[in-house]
């Protein structure tokens, strides 16, 4: 049991950004206000630090690209065949990849892992806790999604083995082929239990979005492969997001009046493809005006976990307020990945989650100073000696 | 003319001096309070900075929102390729060029890529103007070699599969350049495009820019130093704080960077912002850059706040972005706002070490060239 005193605490909720005191006990939030007291807990002076929820990072490759690992730990892209969709990150998870300690040393505490985006269905998430002695406690959510890409990614792989897909065309026919399959498998499979004989391993996966239990989560950055996906996933009636959302600001009024939420950024890279031309921190504060959910990633390894605050700062010096910057981080990540009701907030009974730091968490020369996760200290500045950059 | 009102970041007495700035025909004449001239920008108190240098980008050869099949960055049709010259390959039309200028980048340096052990030539450029002339400064201004792992990543399959080839083949050429320089001007074959570049480094006209990763690459590459008698400049060094001592003893300048990347490559496995305080307290010389990326060069100030938070020192990161790589590649008449340097300035709304800072205009060689960042 700790007790965090006198801290600057970002609720991230409805009862915004207060001075006081933050209980947490048995792994969760027990009270938040002003003259919390309690004869067990180990108190922590905070006066003059800011707490908030634990960062959440919803698309990332932590664990199956490997940070220092090389070819040996590069498990991202299954470049074999096009339609993998029961592919699951969970089984190439290295938990010791050295980047989940980067994470929490700067203050994410949940992030979600996807295969890469060289398949037009790639595969299955999974989101973990960054810290845990076992990676089977750390799942908060599996699958988390079924990984989807468009544009130039599965375009390139596939037509330099000259198959399908090596066009846009191509793309979309794939995965209008691939989805057809899976409704029919999941019609016919409604009603009635599973027949074993029948059962398809990589339509089943396909069948959870079917049934509404996870969403597509559709890498697309220019503004027609968005419009590619929302046609699609339309056709079909399926729940979805849009992965990067690059060209998001083209077409913002769009997105924000099909209410498709987006898993943005990052938008700290040069202009490497052409599909990536239009990048600029100013998209983020276009969705807010559309009232579009969006929440800040990395994909990390491609940029380095701890710059998700970058990714939002940079926002806000576009004009994003800063409290909608700080729920990119947050609760709308949990809402994205449906686990709002145990993360993304600082409330009573949600999971203690959270990092400290001396001073706002947007400005890059901030420091955590501790992080905990599931009501444990997992970093604490003063005993590591050193800042995790 | 003259800038007035100006919070002027005086990197030589690290403190801003409140003044007004005399410039004419490019040059910075006088610094002084109540300055007069017949053309003024009032600063109305923006904080001004002398210009920043990334010392290692692929600006106008890896172009912007072109696709990388359209990138003049990699020769890979051979390993050694001292002669390729980027002037023939920069687009000065590259959005990057443009974009960076309007985010306070005044000077650049672009080098050949990564895929082989002799790249080419470095030439150093003006983030403004239409053609190749405008942005010219020198060329060449060193020969980029390098000794990681990636050419072999790039040539494993018909030329190149292990360091110790790649030193070999880096140390006969420098000693067929040795063999060429012996033959008397009339004997020696005048079309050797690289073995004229090479020479230039052999004699001290030009550095040997060296791309190298770990601690023991430093070391054979300044034992090979030692060996040619060439000036040597270190790239990437991403283990440099691991070995200071020796970079201090041998005084050789380094080019950090990338540190902003989650590599997924064993060689850069130490890759820290720490290393910058490391090598200011040894009183190594170093710059930071964007080098080989996923990062536009644009963010150049945002490493150096990350510098900072890793301990540098606030100055230091200022010079190492704005100071350091001007002096690296003896560029003599830039890195600072102070009297008879090129007036290449950049104006903040706010302290440039503050997250919310955004650059007014930049100046360069005394014209206004963007006003905002793009």
């Amino acid at each position: 049991m700790i007790l965090f005193k006198n801290a600057i605490i970002h609720t991230v909720s409805s009862t915004g950004t207060i001075k006081g005191d933050l209980l947490i006990k048995d792994g969760k939030i027990v009270e938040i206000g002003e003259n919390v007291s309690h004869p067990d807990a180990r108190v922590i002076d905070a006066g003059g630090l800011h707490i908030y929820p634990g960062l959440i990072d919803i698309h990332t490759h932590l664990g199956i690209y490997e940070e220092n690992a090389g070819w040996a730990g590069a498990d991202g892209n299954e470049y074999s065949e096009p339609v993998t969709p029961h592919l699951r990150a969970l089984d190439a998870i290295n938990p010791d990849d050295p980047a989940f300690f980067d994470a929490y040393a700067n203050g994410i505490t949940t992030v979600n892992i996807f295969p890469g985006s060289a398949n037009i269905i790639g595969g299955l998430g999974v989101a973990v806790k960054t810290y845990g002695k076992k990676l089977k406690d750390r799942i908060v959510k599996e699958p988390s999604g079924l990984k989807m890409a468009f544009g130039e990614n599965p375009k390139r792989v596939y037509s330099s083995k000259n198959i399908l897909p090596s066009t846009r065309l191509g793309n979309a026919a794939v995965a209008r082929k691939a989805l057809l399959e899976a409704f029919n498998y999941y019609k016919k499979n409604e009603n009635s239990k599973n027949d074993p004989r029948k059962f398809k391993l990589n339509l089943e996966a396909i069948k959870g979005v079917f049934e509404g239990k996870y969403p597509a989560r559709i890498h697309s950055h220019r503004a027609d492969d968005i419009i590619t996906a929302w046609r699609i996933m339309n056709e079909f009636d399926l729940k979805f997001a849009i992965e990067h959302c690059t060209e998001g600001h083209l077409i913002a009024d769009f997105i924000g009046e099909k209410k498709i939420p987006c898993a943005l950024g990052p938008s700290i890279s040069t202009k490497i493809k052409q599909e990536l031309k239009n990048i600029t921190f100013k998209t983020a504060k276009a969705l807010y005006d559309n009232d579009v959910l969006f929440a800040f990633i990395t994909d990390a390894p491609v940029i380095p976990i701890y710059t998700l605050p970058l990714e939002a700062a940079l926002a806000v010096r576009e004009g994003l307020p800063e409290d909608e910057a700080i729920k990119a981080m947050t609760i709308n990540a949990a809402r994205i990945l449906g686990v709002d009701n145990r993360l993304g907030s600082i409330e009573k009974g949600k999971d203690a989650d959270i990092t400290i730091t001396d001073t706002s968490i947007l400005d890059p020369l901030h420091r955590v100073i501790y992080t905990v996760i599931d009501g444990e200290i997992v970093f604490d500045l003063k005993k590591y000696g050193k800042v995790v950059i | 003319m003259v800038i007035q009102n100006a919070r002027i970041l005086d990197f030589s007495n690290k403190k801003v001096v409140e003044g007004d700035i005399e410039i004419t025909e490019g040059r910075i004449k006088r610094i002084a309070k109540g300055l007069k001239g017949n053309k003024i920008i009032d600063a109305n108190g923006l904080f001004l900075m002398y210009g920043m240098i990334d010392p290692h980008t692929f600006l106008g050869i890896a172009e912007d929102g072109v696709g990388y099949r359209e990138f003049d960055l990699n020769e890979t049709s051979d390993i050694i390729t001292p002669q390729m010259l980027p002037s023939y390959a920069i687009h000065p039309e590259d959005p990057a060029i443009k974009e960076s200028a309007s985010w306070g980048i005044t000077t650049a340096i672009v080098m050949p890529g990564f895929s082989n052990i002799i790249a080419g030539a470095g030439t150093i450029i003006k983030t403004h103007g239409k053609s190749i002339n405008d942005l010219f400064i020198k060329e060449p201004c060193c020969i980029k070699v390098n000794l990681t792992r990636t050419p072999i990543a790039y040539h494993q399959k018909d030329k190149l599969r292990t360091k110790m080839y790649a030193y070999a083949v880096l140390r006969k050429k420098l000693e067929e350049t040795r063999e060429y320089m012996k033959k008397s001007e009339k004997k020696r074959d005048n079309s050797k495009e690289d073995m004229k570049l090479l020479s230039m480094v052999l004699k001290g006209e030009i550095p040997l820019l060296v791309h190298v990763h770990r601690r023991d690459d430093i070391e054979r590459v300044i034992a090979l130093k030692e060996e040619f008698g060439f000036s040597l400049i270190l790239s990437g060094c991403e283990e440099a704080h691991l070995i200071p001592s020796l970079l201090k003893e041998h005084n050789i300048p380094c080019i950090l960077g990338p540190l902003m990347r989650a590599d997924k490559d064993p060689e850069t496995r130490n890759t820290t912002f720490r290393t910058c305080k490391v090598l200011e307290d040894h009183g190594v010389k170093f710059a930071l850059s964007h080098a080989q990326s996923e990062n536009p060069v644009k963010l150049l100030r945002f490493l150096a706040m990350y510098a900072h938070k890793a301990g540098l020192s606030k100055w230091g990161a200022l010079k190492a972005i704005a100071q350091t790589g001007y002096e690296i590649f003896g560029l003599n008449d830039m890195g600072n706002i102070e009297e008879g340097k090129i007036a290449n300035i950049v104006a903040f709304d706010k302290d440039p070490m503050d997250w919310k800072s955004k650059v007014v205009w930049t100046m360069i060689e005394g014209e206004i060239v963007q006003r905002g960042e793009i």
